[in-house]
Formats: structure tokens, sequence, C-alpha cells
């Protein structure tokens, strides 16, 4: 009776006891790394209390993914990491495809790829749009360090490129497959890739006639990627113009139009043509080509930063080999570059040229070079005499222009601009979405100023098929013209567009909602691997777990705390309460009472 | 001596051992050539439809088999007693023993005289009456044995039957009674579908070419020689066949039933879709041909010796000359041409005439020639010249000659070195003759013209208009002119840019060039222009008195200021000063509207196709079900450029997937995706790199204008 009183209250008594020690379990990648989670929480319920999210108070955490999560708000320590990064035979790093392209030019997918080298098979890769393989290519060797790296973790690391041929505008979802191993084991990830018709907006400006310019200005005009206006003053308020070309170049407004500015005899420009210039590079963060035509001195080379400039001419033209990318090349006998290249100049092509004595090759001089003012982009061109060597036997004239320029305007900074943290995204999967305001963002650098967004208005929303998502909120991020929001992916797959508008301006940036969805995953397991051992725990193979929770046992002290528990819930009363019966009944039976 | 009664019939019974065991290997032999003929047959050689050559390859492949088996099994069957007694070892030796007996027996008789009908015991080693009793037991053992038991054929005839089967299937799946078998078991099992059987093309050369006639079957790719005729003898079940060129769509009627014939001629680049069809419009597979057309290359001709212009003082001198030409077919003639420019100023008078050069033909294709031209045959005076070309036709009907490479002989005037500075310029003085020459050539052309095809007035004309150009030219950039960038695929490096030429004319119009020389020379390249163009549609009369202006015009300018000319010749700079010099107000500005650019047709149409077949590729249903579909499509993509290859293989690939089944066709589909893909990528632009971010330009933005501070302020003249 007493036993069963006792039970029906149910004291609870709070003493101080060791008992199982209380481990999180937290995926890093909740949509990823969930199934191997699940596996590390069922390997370690035996010995352990287990819980699957974060949680401060807990004995030790465990995080299961390849890298460190973006917050490490409520990790306990001692830290612990499984990771089945190192037991894959191939992973895709890292998957790099313009948000943006023309119709009218390949698009680079570059992406890097790293894989167990020790296995000594290529590594294939593959470009597939609408399941179609577009594209394909294959490693055979790759460079990587195997004396420092035991021989059982030895991975290799492969950057490439593939490369997709659009044919209409549209948005475009690409896969990056790469396969390696004698298992065809396989790692891939999405791209999504906005092609468009739309031209890059060209100003070709004159103060004086050219023949550079004009010839350059005709190659611009070839190219479909480009809408050329023009302007060519021929004498005092005369000139020659095609389209709607500002007449000055001091007048911000106007200039705000064009992408990039090219600038053919800049030695005739006034300061007011080079504050304005300046302006446009610095505010409007576009980019302006300076094709010089002779060794005239002039404002615009306080653009340049260059103190002294080298002259020479040549008999024959002398190729200008480009230092990176493209093999194309001009040619130029008469050749102006700058004796010091300025500090933050990046040579783009140099003439190639012989030292007369031994015959060695020596570097010639950088006679094509581009340097930043501002958030703009400055490229100066000192083959004065390019043009005459426009033959396409002779040289890549049209093709060195039109690639420069077309290069140079693209990345001329847009009104308003958007970046997703993930653009291809499961349904209701959350990305970080970043908005920049190109007024406020560079008019408040140039100023010196703080001057924030507060004057304009931004709205971003989500649109899918036709309908729109409740307006999403964007919060400052400190930085002047910049904001910072969350934006959650509707549950239908599909294409969805984000649309923000500031100022006037609109973009629409597309987002690709799947969950079959594939994505690259970073490679952090260096920097996890260092984390948890900071933290007194390790970087454990998801391959080989089985001495995992003896480890975890052992960096857990045995500490008794303080807990509140409840005798009366133990089965072991089950005993006493039936003996007790059992007696009563036989003490009863010998009594002779029923 | 003993006479061993067995000795006989035991060397019968051997001989027939060993007749059998030849047989046997030549039939394996046999046998094991005709596999390999199977196999040669197979991997096509000899070409199908070469029946007798075939069965030819096939005898010569068995002869070849057995006389190698023979020659493998001779020494076995030299010791034929061995192999017996190894089949039956019931002789227990006998056999072995009684043929050495009999063969030392007979050497002891000087071999062939023991041919006799008894052998003697006398010369043995053994005693006769041993020798005569071993071999009535070999021969007592014998009796019993069977040879076509010891010595089975059976292995050799069903491999020999067999290869023969095989062999004889190969070459008779050519022969026509079994084609029509296997046509008439199609029809049976799809009698509504319309369908190919069978494709024989015939390529026929022109005959001046002297090239074989070509047969092919089932190609799908054939290339002709220009001229050619394409003979396509089609056999298969339709009512009619659809056939689509590049020139256009036609309708075959059979000839007999299920049997049609096509002639085409190879004249340009394309393809030859052949689509069979019923009365009732159900078409079948089509079959697609890419057609390539092998130009007549005109004969190429150089003067070798002496290959330069002479300026001889000697008017009684004799040239050496040597002349090689070479075809790709076939020349037909060469001669040394030569114009003899006499007179003085601006007033010259030409001679034509002809050196006879001596021929070495090395062969039908390569000519050397020499000859002599004799200076005082032509009666030169100082200032005179002749210019001499050599002259080659090959041999195709209606082709204009090709000349080589003109060179001057010039007897140079006394003194003439002194007066450089106040003569006309060599080079230009070539100029003002080249004018004079393309009057001349005009003028022949003219009294030629009645009697000349169309075409070759036209292509002559042309040839006349290349020359008018090159002359222009040096006149233009003489002047200052620039050639011009705009040119399209046809251009040519002698077109001319209008518009430099026409800013110089500006400047001449405004008067600020008084130079009445200039002005006739730049109406001298004026006419020269129309005259290009009017001979470019060949308009020879009124070409020919644009040229007579643009010579007068260049007379009057040479006259008149020659010194001009000579300081003109070198390359001018332009004139700055000059510039902003004229009067304002009538000035005005010009505009124009943006110009929008030009997509290339050819890039447009391959990007159209890319997206056509990656949607078909990349598509949900069955290829099967889109077999018209791919056939139309590989017409068209071999109609953007029928004769760039990489463009016929991916249209073969697209053509041949349809065949496929559905898992191998997408797979080709795959490949022609990606060899499309190469095409367009090759003639777009190059892909951008990437961009960096806007954090990234701005930061470095930053950290250079941060620089540029620190540097001004640690320079002395920049401290504030």
């Amino acid at each position: 009776m007493a036993i069963a009183v006792v039970a029906f209250i149910d004291p609870a008594i709070t003493t101080m006891r060791s008992g199982k020690p209380l481990v999180a379990v937290v995926p890093v990648n909740t949509h990823a790394d969930s199934a191997l989670a699940a596996h590390v929480r069922e390997m370690l319920d035996d010995r352990f209390l287990v819980i699957p999210s974060r949680f401060a108070r807990a004995d030790a955490t465990v995080l299961v993914g390849d890298a460190l999560p973006l917050s490490l708000d409520g990790v306990s320590t001692p830290s612990f990491a499984v990771t089945d990064a190192i037991a894959r035979s191939v992973r895709l790093v890292s998957v790099r495809a313009p948000t943006s392209a023309s119709v009218h030019a390949p698009v680079r997918i570059d992406f890097t790829a790293e894989y167990a080298s020790a296995a000594e098979s290529p590594l294939s890769f593959a470009l597939l749009h609408d399941g179609v393989i577009v594209d394909r290519g294959i490693v055979d060797s790759v460079i990587a360090d195997r004396a420092v790296i035991p021989a059982s973790a030895r991975r290799a690391r492969v950057n490439s490129t593939l490369t997709f041929v659009p044919t209409q505008a549209g948005t475009v979802r690409l896969r990056v497959l790469a396969s390696h191993g004698m298992r065809g084991d396989t790692a891939m990830a999405d791209a999504l890739v906005a092609v468009h018709d739309t031209p890059l907006s060209i100003l070709v400006f004159d103060p004086r006639p050219s023949y550079q310019s004009t010839f350059v200005r005709r190659a611009l005009e070839r190219d479909a990627r480009l809408r050329v206006t023009s302007r060519t003053v021929t004498s005092r308020n005369i000139s020659t113009s095609a389209g709607r070309a500002p007449s000055r170049l001091d007048d911000a407004e106007e200039l705000a139009r064009f992408d990039a500015i090219v600038v053919g005899a800049p030695d005739a420009l006034s300061d007011r043509d080079v504050a304005g210039l300046e302006r446009f590079l610095r505010e409007r963060g576009g980019s302006v080509v300076l094709l010089l035509d002779s060794r005239a001195r002039g404002p615009f080379e306080r653009l340049t930063g260059v103190r002294e400039w080298r002259y020479r001419d040549v008999d024959r033209g002398t190729r200008i080999v480009p230092v990176f990318g493209d093999t194309a090349s001009l040619r130029a006998s008469q050749q102006y570059a700058p004796a010091v290249l300025p500090d933050g100049a990046t040579a783009l092509a140099r003439a190639h040229r012989t030292t007369s004595d031994s015959g060695a090759v020596a570097k010639g001089d950088v006679v094509l070079w581009a340097t930043s003012v501002g958030a703009g982009r400055l490229v100066v061109s000192g083959a004065l005499d390019a043009w005459r060597f426009r033959e396409r036997e002779v040289s890549a004239f049209d093709r060195v222009w039109q690639q420069l320029v077309v290069a140079a305007a693209a990345i001329a900074v847009p009104p308003v601009s958007v970046t997703l943290a993930q653009s291809v995204l499961a349904p209701h999967e959350e990305t970080v979405v970043n908005v920049s305001v190109r007024s406020a963002l560079l008019r408040g650098a140039a100023n010196g100023s703080a001057t924030g967004v507060a004057a304009t208005r931004v709205s971003v929303e989500l649109v899918v098929g036709d309908s729109v998502s409740a307006p999403i909120r964007v919060w400052p991020s400190g930085q002047p013209g910049q904001l910072v929001g969350s934006v959650r992916a509707p549950a239908a797959s599909g294409i969805a567009r984000l649309v923000v508008t500031a100022g006037g301006h609109r973009t629409e940036t597309p987002m690709l909602i799947d969950s079959a969805r594939k994505r690259a995953s970073p490679d952090g397991t260096d920097v996890l691997a260092a984390w948890v051992a900071t933290r007194g725990g390790q970087l454990s193979d998801a391959s080989d777990l089985a001495a995992f929770p003896r480890a975890l046992e052992a960096a857990l002290a045995s500490s008794a705390r303080s807990e509140r528990w409840h005798p009366m819930r133990s089965p072991w009363w089950l005993l006493p309460f039936v003996l007790a019966l059992s007696t009563e009944w036989w003490l009863r039976r010998r009594g002779g009472l029923a | 001596m003993t006479v061993i009664a067995d000795a006989e019939p035991l060397r019968q019974f051997l001989r027939n051992a060993a007749r059998r065991m030849r047989f046997i290997a030549i039939g394996e032999g046999a046998a094991a050539g005709l596999c390999v003929a199977f196999v040669l047959a197979l991997l096509g050689v000899p070409a199908r439809g070469a029946v007798w050559l075939a069965v030819l390859v096939a005898l010569l492949c068995a002869a070849a088999g057995a006389v190698a088996r023979l020659a493998v099994t001779s020494a076995v069957r030299s010791n034929i007693a061995h192999v017996v007694e190894r089949r039956a070892p019931s002789c227990r030796n006998l056999v072995i023993t009684a043929d050495e007996l009999l063969q030392e027996r007979a050497g002891g008789l000087n071999g062939p005289k023991t041919t006799a009908a008894h052998t003697t015991a006398a010369h043995t080693t053994a005693p006769p009456h041993v020798a005569a009793l071993v071999c009535h037991e070999a021969m007592r053992v014998v009796r019993a044995l069977d040879l076509r038991l010891l010595f089975p054929a059976r292995t050799a005839v069903i491999a020999l039957g067999t290869s023969a089967a095989l062999v004889a299937l190969s070459v008779a799946r050519d022969v026509e009674p079994l084609r029509v078998a296997s046509s008439a078991v199609r029809s049976v099992i799809s009698p509504d579908v319309p369908r190919i059987d069978e494709l024989r093309i015939t390529i026929t050369p022109p005959s001046y070419s002297a090239r074989p006639v070509v047969s092919v079957r089932d190609s799908s790719r054939i290339e002709a020689l220009i001229g050619s005729r394409i003979s396509l003898q089609i056999r298969g079940r339709a009512d009619s066949l659809l056939v689509q060129t590049l020139r256009g769509t036609q309708r075959i009627a059979p000839n007999t039933a299920g049997a049609f014939r096509l002639d085409l001629p190879a004249d340009a680049d394309g393809f030859i879709s052949i689509t069979p069809m019923l009365a009732s419009g159900t078409t079948g597979a089509a079959r697609l041909i890419g057609v390539t057309v092998i130009p007549d290359a005109p004969p190429r001709v150089r003067i070798v010796t002496p290959g330069r212009d002479l300026f001889l003082r000697d008017t009684q001198a004799v040239i050496d000359l040597a002349v090689e030409s070479d075809d790709d077919l076939g020349l037909a003639t060469l001669q040394l041409r030569y114009t003899r420019v006499a007179g003085s100023g601006e007033r010259f008078t030409f001679n034509e005439g002809t050196i006879p050069l001596t021929i070495s033909r090395e062969n039908s294709r390569v000519w050397k020639a020499s000859g002599r031209l004799a200076l005082a045959a032509l009666t030169l005076t100082p200032g005179d010249l002749v210019v001499y070309r050599a002259v080659s036709t090959d041999r195709r009907p209606g082709a204009p000659a090709t000349e080589s490479d003109a060179f001057i002989a010039e007897i140079v005037s006394p003194g003439g070195d002194a007066a450089a500075g106040f003569a006309i310029d060599p080079e230009l003085e070539r100029s003002a003759v080249s004018q004079a020459m393309v009057v001349l050539k005009t003028e022949q052309l003219i009294a030629r013209m009645s009697a000349m095809p169309a075409d070759s007035l036209r292509a002559a004309s042309m040839e006349l208009a290349v020359e008018q150009r090159k002359v222009r030219a040096e006149f233009v950039f003489m002047m200052g002119g620039e050639l011009l960038d705009e040119r399209g695929h046809e251009g040519h490096l002698d077109d001319l840019g209008e518009e430099a030429e026409a800013e110089a004319e500006d400047d001449i119009l405004a008067g600020r060039l008084e130079n009445q020389g200039r002005a006739a020379l730049m109406r001298a390249i004026r006419s020269m222009s129309r005259a290009s163009t009017l001979l470019n549609v060949a308009e020879l009369t009124d070409a020919l008195t644009a040229e007579k202006l643009a010579l007068s015009q260049l007379e009057l300018a040479f006259s008149r200021t020659r010194i001009i000319l000579r300081a003109l010749a070198e390359r001018e700079a332009l004139d700055l000063s000059r510039r902003l010099s004229g009067d304002l107000t009538d000035a005005r500005s010009a505009q124009r509207a943006v110009s929008a650019p030009v997509t290339d047709a050819r890039t447009l149409a391959l990007r159209t196709a890319l997206s056509t077949l990656a949607t078909i590729a990349g598509g949900s249903s069955s290829v099967d079900t889109q077999r018209a579909a791919l056939d139309v499509f590989a017409q068209q993509l071999l109609g953007v450029d029928p004769s760039f290859e990489p463009l016929q293989a991916v249209s073969t690939l697209v053509s041949t997937a349809s065949m496929q089944n559905d898992r191998e066709a997408r797979l080709q589909l795959e490949r022609a995706v990606r060899a499309l893909a190469g095409i367009v990528r090759s003639s777009s632009h190059a892909a951008p790199s990437s961009v960096p971010s806007l954090e990234a330009a701005r930061l470095n933005g930053a950290l250079i204008d941060a620089r540029r501070r620190s540097a001004v302020l640690i320079t002395p003249g920049g401290a504030r």
C-alpha cells in the first residue's frame, strides 16, 4: 500500500549524480548532411544522451558536415566533427558561372574539383544542359603534394573550364558532373545563367578625329554584344555622331547611360572632360578606354598616374601579346608605354621584343594596361598605330578590341546589383540576398561620406510565374548603399525571379527551385579540423566511425551534476510491490482468510 | 635373293594413307584461307559489288592456305608409318619396322630401281626371312585397318564447307538475285513502308580529266571533280522519289518498277537527299549524301630565269628564259608572250608577240620550258622596254589562261641615272604602263568577245577588273589613301577605302592643295573605280571609256608635276595644322543612327541548328518518332555550309542516328550536339573571362588612391 501511495505521489529528488553524457549532433547543412547526422546519432545513442540540435549546455557537440557552420552560437565544447568528404572519391569544391551572359558568346563555367588521386584513374567531367552533355573533358594528371600527404588521404585538386554555347535568350540551368574512380563516383553541381540579348552600351568619343579610334569603333560596331554610340568632334561645334551621343564628357547624367567610354585622341581632352571621365569612373563605376594615338601630353595623364612615358618606334610592327588568356595579338610599330607601370596597374599586353645583341627574348614594354579609378576601370592603349596593322592576316585587331571593350563594359557597376548566396535552392530553403544601390554606394564612397540609401526606395519581391510574394525585407548592412535580407524559396519547383527596384531601376535575378538540386561543397575540412582540435575534439572520417564513440567518451570528463530524478519511476519497484502482495496473500491464506 | 611378297601391298597402303592425309591438309588449309577471305570481305576488301574480284580473292586465299598447310604437314607425312602406328597402336610397331626394312632394302637397290613388283631381301641387315615375316605380319595388321577411320576427313570437310558457305554468303549479298530476294522479304514484313534498298552512285569525271569512273554503293559522302556527272541508280520500294539538292526539289518517277535513275551535275558543294514515297503520300527514311566538289585548280606558271626585272644598256642583248608550269590534272599549252613598249613622254606604242619555247614534259601535269628573248629583233631604243610573261592553260574547255608574274627588260637611257630626282619613279612609270596595259587588254577582249562563251567572257572581264583595282591601289596608296577594313569574306586586299579616298578629295576640291597634277590623279583614280565596277559586270565598252579617261588623266598628271609625284611616293603623315582651317560657317554636324551589328547569317543558322538539335537530343519523346525531323534537319545542316567538313560530319551523325535504336541514337545525337557546339564556338566570340566582384573593384580602387596619395606626400614636390 505504501509503495502504491508513494508511486502515485511520484516525488522528485534533486541530487548530484553521474549520468549519460549529453551530446548534441548538429548537421552543418540540414539538407545535405541530415542522413549522415542520423547515422551518427544512431551510433552514439547507446552510450550518450543524444539531442539533434545545438545545445549550449551539452557535454559535447558533434558537427556533421564538410565545413564550419556560418554561426557557431550554441556549439558547446568539446566539439567534434564527422565528415564524409575524406571518403568521397570526387567532390566539386566550387562551380563559378556568370549570373548573366550574352547570347552572342560562349559561357565559361569554371570549376574546382577535388578527388582521391591515389585511385590513379582520370577525372572526367561534363557539362549538361537539359540532360544533354554539351561539353566534356578529362584530367589525367594533377599536381599534388604527395610528399606530405599520407597515401590514404591523397587528394588532388584541379581547376578546369567547360563551355556552354547559348543559342537563345532565357534562363539556363547547367549541371557540372565530375566522375572519378573505378566505381565511377560522381559529384554534381548546378548553376544558373541568365542568357540575354541586351547589348552593352558603349560611347566612343573622339575630341578630334583619330584613325586609331575610328577603326576601333568600326570593329566594335560589328560586335553584336555592343551598342555603339559615337561622337567625333571634327571642328569647333562641328561633330559627326551616331546615336544620341553626349556633346561633352562632363555631363555625368548623360554618361551614366553607358557602360564604357572609349576615348580616341585623349590628348585633346580638356580638364573638364577629364573631370567628367573621373566622375564616370568613380561614381558610375564604369570603364574608360583611352586610345592614345600620339605622344602628346594632356590632362588625361592624371587619370593614368603615369609619371614618365617611354616611346619606341620599330620599323616593322611588333606583336603586342596579351599577358593572360586569349592569344590574339595586336601589332604596332609606334609604342608608347609607361616607363614604370603605375601602382596597382595590371599589364594586359606587352610588346614582343628580342634583344638585338644576345638574341634572347626580353619582356617588352607594357603597351596595353589597366588600372582602377575608384570602382571603375581605366584601360590605356599605347599601341599608337595599331590601326595600320588591322588586316586579319596581320593581327587580330578587331578581336582584341572587341574582347577588351566587352570585358571592360561587363565589369561596369549596374544601377542595382543583386547577389544571391545560392541561386539554386530546394523548396522552402532560405538564402541570403545582398542588394547594392550604385548611386548610394559609389557616390558616398567618392565623396567620402557614409550616405546610405535612406533617400532611395528599395523594394524586393519574389515572383513565381504570375504570382508575386509579399515584399521581402532587406536591411542596411552597415556599408552605404548595401542592404541584406533573406529570401525563402517557394514550395513549387521551377524558375522564380527576384525582382528588385531601387531609384527607378529594376533588376531581375533568376532562382531555380528544385528538390533534386545539386550544389558544390566548398572544402572546409581543414578549417573544421583545426577548429575542433582547438576545442578538445577531432575530425573523424564517416567511413571509419568505429572508434569515434570511444574517442568521444575519452574526451568527456566523468563529472557528477545536480540532477532532478524520480525514484518511484524505477521499474524495480515492481519486485517489492509484487513480493509484498504475494506475502500478504500467503499470510491471509495461512490465516484462513479468503 | 629372297623376294618379299607383301612389300608392295604394304607400300601401297602407306601411299594411300599419305595421300589421304594430304587431301585432309589441303581441305584444312583451304578452309583457313576462306576464313581469311571472309574476314577481308567483312572489312570491305575487295569493295562491295565486285563479285568476281571477291571470288578471285577467296580462291587465292584458299590456295594460299592449302599450300601453307601442306608445307606445315610435309614432315609428318614423310613419316606416314609413324602416323599410322600412332593412330593404330594395335600395329605394335610392325608397320614402322616393316617400313624401315623396306626403305633399307630400297636403299640397297639404288632407290628407283626397287620399284619392281618384288623386293629382294639380299641386301638388308635383317635376315631376309625375318624381313619377309615382318612385312607379312605388318600386312596382316594393316589389312584390318580402315583409312577412313584412321584419317577421318569429317572435320576438314565441315570446316571447308562452312568457310566456303561464309565466303559464298559474303559474295552473294551483292549478287542481284539475293538482293531482290532480300527486298522481297522486307516487302512481306513491312509492305506499306517505302524504302530504298540499294543506292548505286556512279561518278563520271569530265573527259578532259582522264580520270576513271568511280562507282560506290550506299555511301553517305562522295567527292567529285567539278564538271563530273553524278549518276544515281536507286532500287527500292517506292512509287516515286523526292530528291532534294541545294538547287531545289524534284520528284523522280521509276524507270521500271522500283528502279530509279537520276543524273546530276557536280558543280558545287552540297547534298543529295532522296526520300522514297508511295502514291498514298507515305514517305520512308531518307538517304542523305554529302557532295564535295573538288575544283579544277588553274595551272601555275612562273618564270624561273631571270625571274626579275632587267635594266640593260645593250639593245642587242639576249635573255635566256626558263619557265615552269604545273597543273593538278594536265597542261594543254605553255607560251611566253611579250609586249614591246616603245615611245617617249607619255606616248607609248605597244606591240605584242610570242617567244618560241622548247618544252620538256616531265609528265602531263608538270612542264618545263626554255627560250631566248633576243632584244635585237625587237628594235628597242633607249627608254623602251619589253614586258614578258608566261601563259599556260589546262585542258578544261573554255578555261581562261593563267599568267605568270610579268617582268620587264628595259633599255636604260644614257644619263638616266643622273636625272633620278627629276624623273618619274620607275615604280610609278610601271603603274602608268599598267593602266595602258589594262586598256590594251580590254581592247583585245572586246575584239575576242564575239567568239567567247558568256561565262568565259565574264571571267576574263573580272580578271581585268582585278588588274584595274591593282593599278588603282598603287595610286591610292600614293595619294595617302588607306585600305578599307570593312571587307566582306569575298573581299580582297586590293579593295580600297572610299572614305579615305573621299577625304583626300575634299581637300583638293576645297582648294587647299593647289596642285593640278594631284587633282588629275584623283580623277584618274575615280575613273579607274568606275572602270573596275563596269568590268565586274562585263560592260566592256563603257569600261574601256573609263579606262582611257583614267589614262589620259594620268598622262596629264605626270606631264605637269613629276617632281611632286616623286615626293608623294613616300608615306604621308596627316598634316594636322591643316585641320580646322576652313570656313566654319559652311560646316555642319553630321548625325546618323547607331548601326545595328549584323550577325553573320552562317553563325545565326548554326546557332539555330544547335538549339534544334539539343532540343531533339534532350527531348523525352523517342528518337524513333523523330526520324523524319532528323532527316530534314540533317539536310538543313548541310545546306548551311555544304563544303565545311566538320559540318558534314555532324550531318552524317544526325542522319545515321535515325537508323539506330533509341539509346544509340541519343548517344549519337549527343555527340552531334557537342561537335556542333564546337563549330559554333569556333565561329563566335571568345568566352569572356569572369568578372571581378564589386567589392574587389572598390577595394582595388581605394588601395590605388591611397598609394597615390602617400606617394604624393613623400615626394618633395607633393609635400603639403
